[in-house]
């Protein structure tokens, strides 16, 4: 904004206002000058409780691609194998988020 | 004079090239003295020319050719049709010395329990070894005995081996009737470790010869990439299915693990747990998984042994398949709700379907808003204790920044009761932990941000091509999925001719603004003031789903009654009344987005506007969003950017009822590529792939 023009013209309130947006624009460049020197703090949040250790982002190579097939012909029991499978999760508790 | 000796020489070829000429070149000059010989050739797939050379050249040559590239298979279909009392199995990157099956035969001369025998493997033009058998060299991981040594006199002697290689070695006929085909499960790679193993506890003894000799180019036919894979994943094999208790403690020895590629890992692991349940007994499968189950425990955390084993008994087939479908905005009727609903009618036969809400919500409502049975799926409320303290209408991903924990935890576990995890409605920040899970994107309305989850599900399905492209701009994530929604508002009373003067729009009195009812109003009065002569009789019809307390609702009647013209406002109209709007009305307007600047406030898909033309009418939509990807422009429709378009588009309508009848009909073409059957196809191809990554086993 031209200085000179807006006293010729009268248009003190514009130059009142563009003294208010020069302020700002300083304010800012300090605040942001700050930010950047600022000596950092490490602030260590947990990202979820519930990650999962299996999941590889991106996924590993696989250089296989993939077909259904029946499930399997098992010699060993399939009754007693289910059982054991749910006892096993049975007995694994998740604690709930914020537990630990 | 004794009778002949019959060998057949079987080899299994995979884009040999020029190495197969000089391979054959060689087994013909071998002494064949007392020896009626036989060569076989299965091919796996070539594609460099080698299988019509050996046609044109070699006709007395028996090829065969393998239905699928699987070494082991070949090796089976190889060993079926070949007729000799001895069968060699080599390596054709090769070439061998005049006394290779001389050599071979000398040592099975020795003791009648000797199955197999291995030759003197050297590197090609070198008197450097590759190998003399094979040994296991710690924890399970095996070598070829001799490897990279010089050839001297301490290789001299035929001897007894644990392991022979499958690079070179003939088998007794009846050793191979004893122990049976070659597990292709295998594929390739270990393959001929565990049949060693298997010669050796069918009482078969497996030799190495030093008088037969093959000299081996290592042309290898396979990626470094594939080898160490089949390699890593067959030591679990092996282990699964002749050292079982030892395979729990070999998992932190493996190279997956010590490579960090802990999803190839629980891969491996799953097949052989797999492998091992076929060739054990009930106890020391038992035995094995509470080994296992101490391991993964330490190696992956509970959340992902319980995902192992819950996995586990999806693959071994013991119980169906859960899927989990979760709508946090379920409890009010939109186009999210339906698109999901109609993916739940279809695996509700196929799987266990648990829909999972935060609010009571029955799924009686999706018969009344969308006519969809859901009476197979069950149904589980889930509150999320967060917004239950806020007492909020539905969660809002927006206001989870500054907690010190993921408040939508709660949902992350559910999800780990289910093999199929759908998020159904956008919330970016749950984390899913099925083994599968599918995140369907009807908008990227926020950007990344604190515990932002989307990149971890296996797929992101998109709704149109508006939708993608904004995944990519916000997310940087490639959608794995694009599958319209499925539009079916079909009605056989509708036809072009058969309409009344009746404009209609169909879309939510959103409390945002974005569908701009208030505009449309108002360019309907202005129609009607500027041309009334062309607009006599015509009404204009506005419906659509509307919250409790919409004060957006209030504006709109307020701009009605402003309007002097005949406007009728159908906020919740049920679902039977709109098909007869539909039915009636001769054309159809939709402006979500005019002048919106922020994408996501623009119409993303547009359902109605689909809906509508499959009842012929003629649709006069905002040119922007997913509305460009359904009418096009001047020919199933009209496309406008202003309300002064709007208005132009609509005259010429008005006034040239042909014109509208021609348009109509095309619109009703142009509708069939939304419709519930192109819907369902694509859903069969996303649910063909989500069951091959729950269920599929490796193939090449």
């Amino acid at each position: 904004m031209n200085a000179a023009w807006m006293i010729r013209n009268g248009e003190f309130r514009e130059i009142i206002r563009a003294i208010f947006v020069e302020i700002g624009h300083r304010t800012n460049d300090v605040r942001t000058w700050w930010l950047r020197v600022k000596p950092k703090k490490l602030v260590r949040v947990p990202y979820s409780a519930y990650e999962d250790p299996t999941r590889c982002i991106p996924p590993s190579p696989r250089p296989t691609h993939t077909r259904l097939v029946p499930p399997p012909d098992m010699r060993a029991d399939p009754q007693r194998v289910s059982a054991g499978i749910e006892n096993i999760l049975a007995d694994i508790v998740i604690e709930e988020a914020g537990e630990s | 004079m004794s009778e002949p000796v019959s060998v057949s020489v079987l080899t299994v070829t995979y884009n040999p090239g020029e190495f197969l000429e000089k391979f054959l070149g060689s087994v013909s000059a071998v002494d064949r003295q007392g020896i009626d010989l036989e060569v076989i050739v299965v091919d796996n797939g070539s594609t460099d020319g080698s299988l019509s050379w050996l046609r044109d050249n070699h006709p007395d040559i028996e090829l065969l050719i393998n239905d699928e590239n699987n070494y082991a298979r070949a090796l089976n279909r190889g060993i079926a049709r070949s007729r000799g009392e001895f069968v060699v199995i080599s390596n054709n990157d090769a070439t061998v010395d005049e006394g290779w099956l001389q050599g071979f035969l000398t040592v099975f001369g020795r003791d009648e329990t000797i199955g197999a025998v291995q030759s003197k493997i050297l590197f090609a033009g070198s008197n450097i070894l590759n190998s003399v058998g094979v040994e296991e060299i710690e924890e399970f991981y095996f070598t070829d005995i001799g490897w990279e040594k010089e050839d001297s006199r301490r290789y001299a002697k035929a001897a007894r081996r644990e392991y022979v290689s499958g690079g070179s070695v003939m088998f007794r006929r009846a050793c191979l009737e004893d122990v049976g085909p070659w597990d292709e499960t295998f594929i390739m790679y270990m393959e001929d470790i565990d049949y060693s193993l298997r010669c050796r506890e069918r009482g078969w003894e497996v030799w190495y010869s030093p008088d037969s000799v093959l000299h081996h180019h290592y042309h290898g036919s396979t990626s470094d990439q594939l080898c160490k894979y089949l390699c890593n994943r067959n030591r679990f094999y092996i282990l699964a299915k002749h050292f079982p208790l030892q395979l729990p403690d070999c998992i932190a020895s493996s190279h997956f693990f010590k490579q960090g590629e802990m999803d190839l890992l629980y891969r491996a692991l799953l097949s052989s747990v797999r492998v091992m349940c076929e060739h054990q007994e009930t106890g020391t499968v038992l035995n094995v998984l509470e080994k296992l189950r101490d391991q993964l425990l330490k190696h992956l955390g509970k959340v992902g042994t319980v995902k192992f084993f819950s996995h586990l008994e999806v693959v071994l087939g013991l119980r169906p398949v859960r899927v989990g479908i979760y709508d946090h905005a379920g409890h009010f009727a939109g186009g999210g709700q339906r698109y999901v609903a109609e993916m739940a009618t279809v695996m509700q036969d196929r799987y266990e379907v648990t829909y999972i809400f935060n609010n009571e919500v029955s799924l009686d409502k999706y018969r009344e808003w969308f006519d969809i049975d859901l009476s197979r799926c069950a149904v589980k409320i889930l509150p999320i204790p967060f917004f239950e303290e806020r007492d909020a209408f539905m969660p809002d991903e927006g206001i989870v920044m500054l907690e010190s924990h993921n408040v939508f935890d709660v949902v992350a576990r559910e999800s780990l009761n289910y093999d199929i995890f759908i998020n159904a409605n956008m919330l970016g920040k749950v984390n899913p932990l099925a083994p599968v899970s599918i995140f369907v994107c009807h908008f990227p309305d926020r950007e990344r941000s604190q515990f932002f989850q989307v990149d971890k599900y296996t797929h992101l399905v998109i709704n149109g091509d508006y939708t993608g492209e904004w995944v990519q701009k916000r997310w940087q994530l490639d959608p794995t999925q694009r599958i319209y929604p499925p539009v079916h508002m079909y009605n056989p009373d509708s036809s072009a001719a058969d309409k009344e003067k009746l404009i209609l729009s169909v879309s939510r009195f959103e409390i945002s603004e974005s569908k701009k009812q208030v505009e449309m109003v108002q360019t309907f009065d202005r129609l009607c003031r500027e041309h009334p002569e062309q607009t006599s009789g015509w009404k204009m019809v506005l419906a659509g789903g509307a919250i409790p307390n919409n004060t957006y609702l209030d504006k709109v009647y307020e701009a009605v009654e402003q309007a002097g013209c005949d406007i009728a406002v159908l906020p919740n109209a049920p679902v039977a009344d709109i098909r007869d709007l539909y039915r009636r009305a001769a054309i159809f307007w939709h402006a979500c987005g005019l002048d919106e600047e922020r994408p996501e406030r623009v119409e993303h898909f547009g359902m109605t506007t689909v809906e509508a033309m499959q009842n012929f009418c003629v649709p006069i939509v905002i040119d922007g969003g997913g509305q460009r990807e359904i009418v096009e422009h001047e020919h199933s429709g009209f496309r406008f950017s202003s309300l002064e378009e709007l208005q132009r588009y609509t005259l010429h309508m008005l006034e040239d009822t042909d014109e509208r009848c021609r348009l109509a009909e095309r619109a009703y073409e142009r509708s069939h590529s939304f419709n519930r059957d192109v819907f369902r196809g694509e859903l069969d191809k996303l649910l063909e792939q989500v069951e091959l990554d729950l269920l599929g086993q490796d193939v090449l």
